[in-house]
């Protein structure tokens, strides 16, 4: 490696061809995998047509991503199509990894604590010197949980330096999963749960439409499940207290008090297995010996849903293609194991273990890491046991309990910290090295048995950088020369994976073919596993009620945030929260009656709303926080979602309290921090404090409407509308949709039938006595499947990165300046007292109405209605004078305040083929229209018409849930039309102010009775 | 009461008083006005450099204060061109006074009120492109959006107003050129076109100034008709309304005249005029201000009783927040100043106390101010999707360039004062008893 390099360095380096730079070598490889940038040109690409290159990050959770490169620059990312698990699809956290990539907390150059910024040639000989000081002594490396030849590396790397170990650490741990299935089943694995032909899921809180196992597949099993089949659906029951957003799209909240969940799975084990048929008599047996002393009467009263709740679900559980799913771990307070335990066997009996629960694809527990590596290391480092500590893509700082002391532990040894951007962990160590970002890396990710992800090198590096497993090569190779083949980790990486798979008799072909397939897929199918565990007769011994009985707090895994690693995003920052629709901040979530005993008022204001600062001290942690009043939660509970609170991330992104400071400093019987309902105390410190969300809580989010000062009174409108299970699927087997006659547009609002004074498109009478009509030969729709649809934002993030839009800020958010083109809708339903309210959501963007309010108001012609049923949006020709906007009925047009700026090299994920739009422009969603000219220039090359499904909107793509359709209104065998004349269909507000949008939703299917119109 | 009660031979000296020398005190309210303009002007730059966010404005509220102040001047800027024009074809003898000085604040109000426009767009660079012009682009307007006929109303008002407003100063011109010395004479002997006040002069004048007046009153009907538009071409609930073209006419006749009292009643203290001004005139006004009063407070509760009526649940919504939601303290204030302050009016007792006038228009100035922003504001504060709903108040730049167009209206009308006569010497002189031997004789008995 060039250690010096100065700016002809650097241009002479990327001349060569980046390899140069990342292998340490001087040879140019003859590969052409490597990285090129574009000063010279490479031959057969053409500028400005991307490439899309198959990969996959740590931070993603090993999904299959498909990276789009526009002339040497990462810019989007989208799902891998062929990935059996996100199926081309993204969560709003898989697509923000583009955001770190160029975050403005990335590490540019390597840091000594004492020596300052050093330089290349510096670090490289500190190196060198701490590892032959070191060398046959005890050199620890610290990672997040690695696999496959990233695991090979670390682990030859510390048993062959010294005597070190190699500890892995992730705030959040499994390991209570792989205990109850070793207790259960005798398994030492993570099974994957699957919804995937489900009927009844009941979820005893695990999150996983947001946060919970494979979300991406989740939803889109949970989607299906939801399809009307000759009128049946499968039904999901989510237990818990506050709502989720898996449990807003639960057909029945049932709020349990926190802490009882273990209790109420059991006493439904003891009921169902006593119930089953199909469970053999020494299994029932087992079971009823273990499980006692549950009952559903104490569970019934300990949880507070009363007996005859439970019974019911017992009842409805023992049906065909029913499912379990445990509670969130952050809520399972030292009795992990016992729960999920209870949780498997009542997937046993229930006869879902092969079918939902997956054993053959499980998680080997090597793959996995328990909190006590963690532990251990602390107490070596605390007895001076540790001479050098690597560290690499973890970060124990921010996410360890306090009461460890591993920033005091860390401090007592040489620690090295290899890192992309900086946080916690980097600011604490002794030398900080600048490493290539995933997207910028190899590696590998290995999430199931069968799906081994390799992550490859989109781009040259922003930076002069290498990524940390070519170190620990140079190292092993300077150590004891001729011990390591490899020079660099893409060759010890392409050697271990032709060898661990294969590759038969052309392992060049087969490492060039998984490279370009993403890794290898091959999910196995799941097996009936036999009761073969040892389960011993006091599994469930341990298990009492919560003796909470007064304020209690939770801390709840956050779907934007996760553990916290992806959280320098401002993408994630900017999308509400799915809940509450809070952005930029981390909060208390109460209910009205918590909020009102400790007297907090959260008042909607001009500048945002304005709350108090709530201090909390729950197990011996104190912190100030706002506080979120929320209908959505039960009293005396109190919730803090993960994943903010950081300080050592780039100055923007360290917000909020850092929910991970409760948690236990022990580790509980499966060895990690937990902390489960804690009893908390409230102060309410009186210090104003001013919250942004997107829209106005309490005022703004109700289906019905009321009127100020006026009870009872109230408006319902035309967004949002459910029907139910019975009028859908009509007696004598018919199917849900698709097969119906159109539905009649008049029949929801019957006083406006004739109110109609707008001539259709197609029967202006330009058009009168031609051969073509207005729409020549598309009219573009969008179509939203509200039955699918969970609210969770994937769209909204995806539409961020597709069309370049700014994130404004929590200032501006809170004056109601965000610029996001499609927003998520949340209305709350009427609740009974004392019931936690429905809750709906609804996609609303820019509904290309086809008698748009917004056209005929401009005075510059900015806006107007294209042939191909778009309401186009002139950028260049708006003057700003904002009447589009009043006068759009849906409220989707977004005003340039300011001139945006992108926050450090963020401006380099641009999309060129969408102009970035100056300070007062109007602009808004046109259905993606520079991919409808990509997809119809590529078909007329072709010399045909663009078919349906060639062209897909950001928003579709990104949907996990499927609930997007897009197309070609024109084509009456298009999939769009298909959902435009479905039975659900309508059109919203066309009924009262005659739009026409080109936007049609699909009723929600409820299961309740009565439907709103 | 005898409405005309002043001398001929004074009525050039008193008249003409205003173009004298300056007091200090003129110059130090000259001096206030300009910093105020030039403050005005500072935060309009700031606007322009930093982008329309450091106003109020937001997400559903699009428009704010200066579509508030534009329909305001546009209001303002009624009265003049009622008076000269329409009491000028119905031979009102009480308008010779008033109608120089309304006039001329009809002029400045719409030029106060073009202002606004270009301020309130995002690109007011290019906010010419809201004017049709040939060009090789092809580019055209928009003839369907009503704020293009805003265009061409304002336009239109304006430059035939300016002609009526210029026509109508020539005799008087004429008169202070014949005073007038050196560059002075020069000048105004240029802006009199030559006049001589020969019979065939007076002749065509008198036949042209008809003319004009016949020209403007229609346009004092569209105007503020074409201003409403804005609004209830528009779907938003609260806009959305066929009352609107007579409910911002009558509106805009009520408040321009306010504005005339509210003028006139120091201008007349502070020069002296009470001989030409006097209580006649005042009560002519008022009674005006009351018609038009009831006809506001009538379409008022005209729009209640139709979103009542017409059971369209989102504008029976919009109405009842209206009073009762976030924005009642407008709402009230403006009920308040345009219903209930103008009653006293009734009495002759008050109409003549021009105390009482005056602060009563005062209060109609703000009423009127503020039923702009209610209509601007509360409808589009929460329209039909309530998750879109949000609230606006105005930032300090907002009202920074609000203050700053008083003080560009009152500069140019100071500007007038001290440059023309504010009021009509000629006309004045129609009315007063002519100057003959036996006149002078009997005023100096009396």
């Amino acid at each position: 490696m060039a250690n010096k390099i100065d700016r002809r360095d650097f241009l002479a380096l990327m001349g060569m061809g980046g390899a140069a730079a990342t292998v340490g070598c001087g040879s140019a490889p003859n590969f052409d995998e490597t990285w090129k940038p574009w000063v010279s040109p490479v031959a057969g690409s053409v500028p400005y047509v991307p490439n899309y290159y198959a990969t996959t990050t740590h931070g993603s959770g090993g999904a299959g991503l498909w990276v789009k490169v526009l002339s040497g620059r990462a810019v989007k990312v989208e799902g891998n199509p062929n990935h059996p698990i996100n199926a081309g699809t993204l969560t709003a956290r898989q697509q923000a990894v583009v955001q770190s990539l160029y975050g403005t907390g990335r590490l540019r150059e390597p840091t000594g604590k004492s020596e300052g910024t050093m330089t290349w040639r510096d670090l490289d000989a500190k190196l060198k010197s701490l590892f032959e000081t070191n060398k046959g002594k005890n050199i620890y490396c610290l990672t997040g949980p690695v696999s496959g030849a990233e695991a090979e590396i670390w682990t030859r790397f510390t048993s062959e330096m010294g005597t070190g170990r190699h500890v892995t650490y992730a705030p959040y741990s499994e390991s209570d999963l792989v205990l109850a299935s070793e207790k259960v089943f005798g398994v030492q694995k993570v099974p994957r749960f699957s919804l995937a032909g489900a009927k009844f899921v009941l979820s005893l809180g695990a999150q996983f439409l947001e946060t919970w196992g494979d979300v991406t597949a989740n939803n889109r099993d949970h989607a299906d499940m939801r399809t009307v089949d000759h009128g049946h659906r499968g039904v999901h029951i989510q237990v818990e207290a506050r709502v989720s957003l898996t449990g807003a799209n639960a057909d029945e909240v049932l709020p349990a008090k926190p802490g009882s969940k273990t209790l109420i799975a059991l006493a439904l084990l003891k009921e169902v297995a006593a119930h089953s048929t199909t469970l053999s008599v020494a299994d029932k047996a087992t079971i009823a010996g273990l499980t006692a002393n549950a009952s559903l009467e104490s569970a019934g009263e300990a949880s507070g849903l009363g007996a005859e709740k439970l019974k019911h679900l017992a009842e409805s559980l023992l049906t065909e293609g029913a499912l379990v799913l445990p509670a969130e771990r952050l809520e399972l307070s030292g009795d992990g194991v016992s729960h999920h335990a209870a949780v498997l066997l009542l997937n046993k009996v229930l006869g879902a273990v092969g079918k939902h629960v997956n054993y053959a694809a499980g998680k080997p527990v090597e793959h996995t890491s328990d909190h006590r590596g963690i532990v251990d290391l602390v107490k070596d480092l605390n007895d001076g046991k540790v001479d050098l500590l690597l560290i690499h893509g973890t970060n124990p700082a921010y996410s360890l309990p306090d009461g460890l002391g591993f920033a005091q532990a860390l401090a007592k040894t040489t620690s090295v910290a290899f890192a992309d951007s900086q946080d916690e962990t980097t600011a604490l160590a002794n030398y900080t090295v600048a490493t290539s970002h995933d997207l910028e890396s190899w590696g590998e990710v290995n999430t199931y048995t069968g799906m081994d992800m390799l992550m490859q090198p989109v781009m040259t590096p922003r930076w002069i950088c290498r990524q940390a497993h070519d170190y620990l090569i140079e190292a092993l190779r300077a150590a004891t020369p001729d011990s390591l083949p490899q020079e660099n980790f893409r060759d010890y990486l392409k050697t271990s994976w032709t060898t661990r798979f294969g590759g038969g008799a052309d392992p060049e072909k087969f490492w060039r073919d998984s490279l370009k397939a993403g890794g290898q897929f091959a999910l196995p199918e799941g097996v009936d596993l036999p009761l073969s565990g040892n389960m011993g007769a006091d599994l469930f011994a341990s298990v009492t009620e919560s003796k909470n009985t007064g304020m209690t707090l939770v801390v709840v895994d956050s779907a934007r945030f996760g553990d916290g690693s992806g959280t320098d995003a401002g993408w994630l920052h900017e999308l509400p929260d799915a809940m509450s629709g809070v952005v930029w901040d981390s909060w208390l979530e109460m209910s009205h009656q918590t909020a009102n005993d400790l007297g907090v008022h959260y008042k909607s204001g001009l500048r945002g709303g304005h709350t108090q600062m709530v201090q909390v001290k729950a197990n011996g942690q104190s912190m100030e926080l706002p506080a979120f009043i929320v209908e959505t939660i039960s009293d005396n509970l109190v919730t803090l979602a993960t994943g903010q609170g950081h300080k050592g991330l780039s100055k923007l992104y360290n917000r909020g309290g850092n929910a991970f400071a409760f948690l236990n400093s022990d580790l509980d019987e499966s060895g990690q921090f937990g902390i489960g309902p804690h009893s908390a105390e409230l102060v309410n410190t009186h210090q104003d404090y001013r919250m942004a969300t997107f829209h106005l809580p309490g005022v703004g989010d109700k289906m019905v409407t009321p009127l100020s000062m006026l009870e009872g009174s109230e408006v319902r409108r035309d967004l949002f509308q459910t029907i139910s299970l019975a009028s859908v699927g009509h007696e004598g087997g018919d199917h849900g949709g698709g097969h119906h006659e159109v539905m009649d547009p008049d029949s929801t609002f019957p006083i406006h039938v004739d109110k109609d004074w707008y001539p259709e498109r197609t029967d202006d009478p330009v058009y009168k006595d031609r051969d073509e009509t207005f729409y020549d030969d598309y009219k573009w729709e969008l179509s939203f499947d509200l039955n699918r649809c969970t609210g969770c934002g994937s769209c909204v993030t995806a539409c961020y990165a597709e069309n370049n839009l700014p994130v404004v800020g929590k200032d501006q958010v809170a004056k109601g300046r965000e610029m996001s083109w499609v927003r998520i809708n949340r209305y709350l339903e009427k609740a009974e007292h004392g019931q936690l309210p429905k809750v709906r959501a609804m996609p609303m963007m820019c509904q290309q109405c086809a008698s748009a309010p917004c056209e005929s108001v401009c005075p510059s012609l900015a806006t107007y209605h294209t042939k191909e049923g778009l309401n186009a949006m002139v950028y260049n020709r708006c003057v700003g004078t904002r009447y589009c906007a009043n006068n759009c009925s849906y409220k989707v047009r977004r005003f340039n305040w300011f001139s945006f700026e992108w926050e450090g090299d963020l401006n380099w994920a641009l999309n060129p083929a969408v102009s970035v739009r100056q300070m007062g422009v109007m602009e808004k969603c046109t259905f993606c229209v520079q991919r409808i000219r990509d997809g119809k220039d590529k078909a007329r090359d072709l010399g045909r018409k663009a078919n349906d499904g060639e062209i897909h909107t950001a928003c579709q793509q990104a949907c996990p849930a499927g609930a997007v359709r897009f197309g070609n209104h024109e084509d009456k065998n298009s999939k769009v039309y298909e959902w435009a004349s479905d039975a659900r269909a309508y059109r919203a507000l066309d009924s009262h102010i005659k739009t026409k949008p080109g936007v049609t939703y699909l009723k929600r299917v409820v299961l309740e009775d009565e439907h709103h119109g | 009461m005898k409405e005309i009660n002043f001398p001929y031979s004074d009525i050039n000296r008193d008249i003409l008083r205003t173009l004298e020398k300056p007091s200090v005190k003129y110059l130090i309210l000259m001096t206030i006005i300009v910093s105020g303009l030039l403050f005005g002007i500072g935060c309009w730059f700031y606007q322009l450099k930093e982008g329309m966010g450091v106003a109020g404005l937001n997400h559903p509220v699009g428009w704010g204060v200066y579509i508030t102040d534009f329909v305001f001047w546009v209001g303002i800027g009624h009265a003049g061109t009622l008076i000269s024009a329409i009491l000028f074809l119905f031979r009102a003898r009480w308008r010779n006074a008033i109608f120089r000085s309304a006039e001329a604040m009809t002029i400045f109000a719409v030029m106060t009120a073009g202002l606004f426009p270009l301020i309130h767009v995002g690109r007011a660079w290019l906010a010419w492109w809201l004017i049709p012009y040939p060009n090789q682009r092809e580019l055209w307007v928009n003839f369907r959006s009503p704020l293009l006929w805003d265009v061409f109303a304002v336009g239109t008002y304006f430059s035939v107003s300016s002609i009526f407003f210029c026509v109508g100063l020539i005799p008087d011109i004429s008169i202070i050129r014949d005073r007038a010395k050196g560059l002075r004479k020069k000048i105004y002997g240029l802006l009199a076109v030559g006049w001589d006040s020969s019979y065939s002069q007076w002749r065509h004048f008198m036949a042209g100034y008809g003319f004009f007046a016949a020209l403007c009153t229609p346009l004092v009907l569209s105007v503020h008709s074409v201003v409403s538009w804005d609004f209830a071409v528009s779907l938003v609930p609260g806009w959305h309304s066929t009352i609107f073209a007579p409910y911002f006419v009558a509106g805009a006749v009520f408040s321009g005249m306010a504005m005339v009292m509210t003028i006139l009643i120091p201008f007349r203290k502070i020069f002296s005029l009470e001989k030409y001004l006097t209580i006649w005139h005042f009560d002519m006004m008022a009674r005006l201000v009351l018609t038009t009063s009831s006809i506001v407070g009538f379409s008022y509760l005209t729009e209640y009783f139709i979103a009542w009526y017409s059971d369209d649940q989102f504008e029976g919504f919009i109405f009842w927040e209206r009073a009762f939601g976030k924005y009642a303290v407008p709402f009230w204030l403006m009920i308040f100043c345009n219903m209930i302050a103008p009653l006293p009016l009734w009495f002759k007792k008050i109409r003549t106390n021009l105390t009482w006038v005056f602060f009563i228009t005062i209060l109609i100035n703000v009423g009127m101010w503020f039923e702009r922003f209610n209509i601007i504001v509360s409808s589009l504060t929460q329209e039909y999707d309530p998750y879109a709903w949000g609230w606006y108040q105005p930032s300090w730049v907002e009202l920074g360039i609000t203050f700053g167009s008083f003080c560009w209206f009152f500069m140019w009308f100071f500007l007038f004062i001290r440059f023309f006569p504010s009021m009509a010497i000629t006309e004045m002189k129609e009315i007063a008893d002519p100057p003959t031997r036996a006149n002078s004789a009997a005023q100096e008995v009396s």
